[in-house]
């Protein structure tokens, strides 16, 4: 064997040492040490894609949990909303009722406190709420022109309220008050319906993860990661749909929710990268 | 929901739909086109009807969004076969009327909030360039309508 020949052998066996697989070594040991070399590299490239494929899966199988976790919060978001614009009706209705306001003010409190309670939920909502419900510009009626609408549907269309009693101009306001506290039934079944399948995503999301620990060789570990992607792929989510939000600009749901998967697969797929 | 059923000089028709208090309607050749909204105060929604003589629904369509509300008022007619009027978005809206049916891709060619049987012709095309809401609100107030003041309803 000539000197470069030897040197090339000897330089090819510690490359061959630093894997961590030594049972290629052993399976390869009887070739010359170039075709070793790359009977290695490929090999290594294989597990190497095979790793970050299963890595890429996994990082999917986040995203079950961060649609679940959106759909879940923004649903509930809405059925609560309804619950307490429905309740503020009812308490200024037996408010008025009981003498402690005048059904005026019941009305006009009605007007008012459904916008502060619009935005506390908006707040409450995940970006893609938020950009949901911001998807088109809103007009209200004044009151002065609920009070016209309200007169003209109860009495007929050519009544001036003025020209009522207070018996019906009090019965005016409480249509008023009874109409702020409904909202959208359509809307409210069809996120009842959303709502139950982004819980039964998230109950997919635990079972998959339950499987991914009970294959496992070491569980512990398994189970924290797990538990960290998951965490991680919703904030992720949250976080991505948010910087989308800022970029896109108001009233853009598609892109808010592409930023949130986009940002909650990269979350999950940094976090199971760095296990 | 609210729905309404229609009745044609004194007699009941058979037919029912959605909405509660009927905003306008108007007669075009010989189909009528209304406006009826749901009266839900803090999420109106437009439904747009387009009836033949026998007030079988010959097109429809609906204005209406996840915690918008609109005001509808109408503006003016634009012979010999446009509608304008505004209802939320903040923009003019227009519905042309067509003499018979025409092809449309469903889903691409409406603009935002409008929404319409899944069908591949329609009778009225509804436009508009509707605007989001300002991300933060300035007073935590809707912009409250004044188009009852400035324009006057037909």
């Amino acid at each position: 064997m000539s000197v470069s020949g030897a040197l090339e052998e000897h330089l090819a066996l510690q490359r061959l040492r630093k894997f961590k697989h030594r049972q290629f070594f052993a399976t390869y040991a009887g070739f010359p040490p170039s075709s070793l070399v790359i009977a290695m590299t490929s090999a290594d490239k294989k597990s190497e894609d095979r790793t970050r494929f299963d890595l890429a899966v996994k990082s999917l199988e986040s995203q079950v949990t961060n649609i679940g976790a959106h759909v879940t919060i923004d649903s509930t978001t809405r059925l609560a909303y309804s619950r307490e614009i429905k309740a503020m009706a009812k308490k200024l209705e037996s408010d008025a009722l009981a003498g402690k306001i005048t059904w005026a003010e019941a009305a006009n409190q009605a007007q008012e406190t459904r916008n502060v309670v619009m935005e506390v939920f908006r707040r409450r909502s995940t970006p893609i709420g938020r950009a949901m419900a911001q998807y088109l510009k809103i007009k209200g009626y004044s009151l002065n022109e609920l009070v016209a609408r309200h007169s003209a549907l109860h009495y007929g269309p050519n009544t001036k309220f003025k020209n009522l009693s207070m018996s019906q101009k009090n019965a005016v306001y409480a249509s008023i008050v009874r109409s702020a506290g409904t909202s959208n039934l359509k809307v409210n079944s069809a996120l009842r319906r959303l709502s139950f399948a982004g819980r039964g995503l998230i109950v997919i999301s635990l079972g998959v993860s339950v499987y991914n620990i009970a294959t496992s060789k070491n569980k512990f570990s398994a189970a924290g990661e797990e538990l960290l992607a998951t965490g991680a792929s919703i904030g992720g989510g949250i976080a991505g749909g948010a910087i989308a939000g800022l970029a896109c600009g108001p009233g853009a749901p598609v892109c808010v929710t592409i930023g949130a998967f986009v940002g909650g697969a990269l979350a999950a797929f940094g976090i199971r990268s760095l296990w | 929901m609210p729905r309404s059923a229609l009745i044609l000089n004194g007699q009941p028709t058979g037919q029912v739909i959605d909405g509660a208090v009927l905003e306008a309607a108007i007669r075009w050749r010989d189909l009528l086109l209304a406006f009826v909204t749901d009266n839900i105060l803090h999420e109106e929604a437009l439904h747009i009807y387009l009836f033949d003589a026998q007030l079988n629904i010959v097109d429809s369509a609906r204005l209406g969004w996840m915690y918008a509300t609109g005001v509808f008022s109408l503006l003016n007619l634009c012979p010999p076969n446009t509608v304008r009027f505004r209802f939320f978005g903040d923009t003019d809206w227009t519905l042309e009327l067509f003499d018979g049916d025409v092809f449309a891709i469903p889903f691409f060619q409406d603009p935002r909030g409008v929404s319409r049987p899944f069908r591949f012709h329609r009778r009225f095309q509804i436009n508009g360039n509707p605007k989001p809401e300002p991300s933060v609100p300035t007073t935590g107030q809707p912009d409250v309508s004044t188009d009852r003041d400035k324009y006057h309803r037909s």
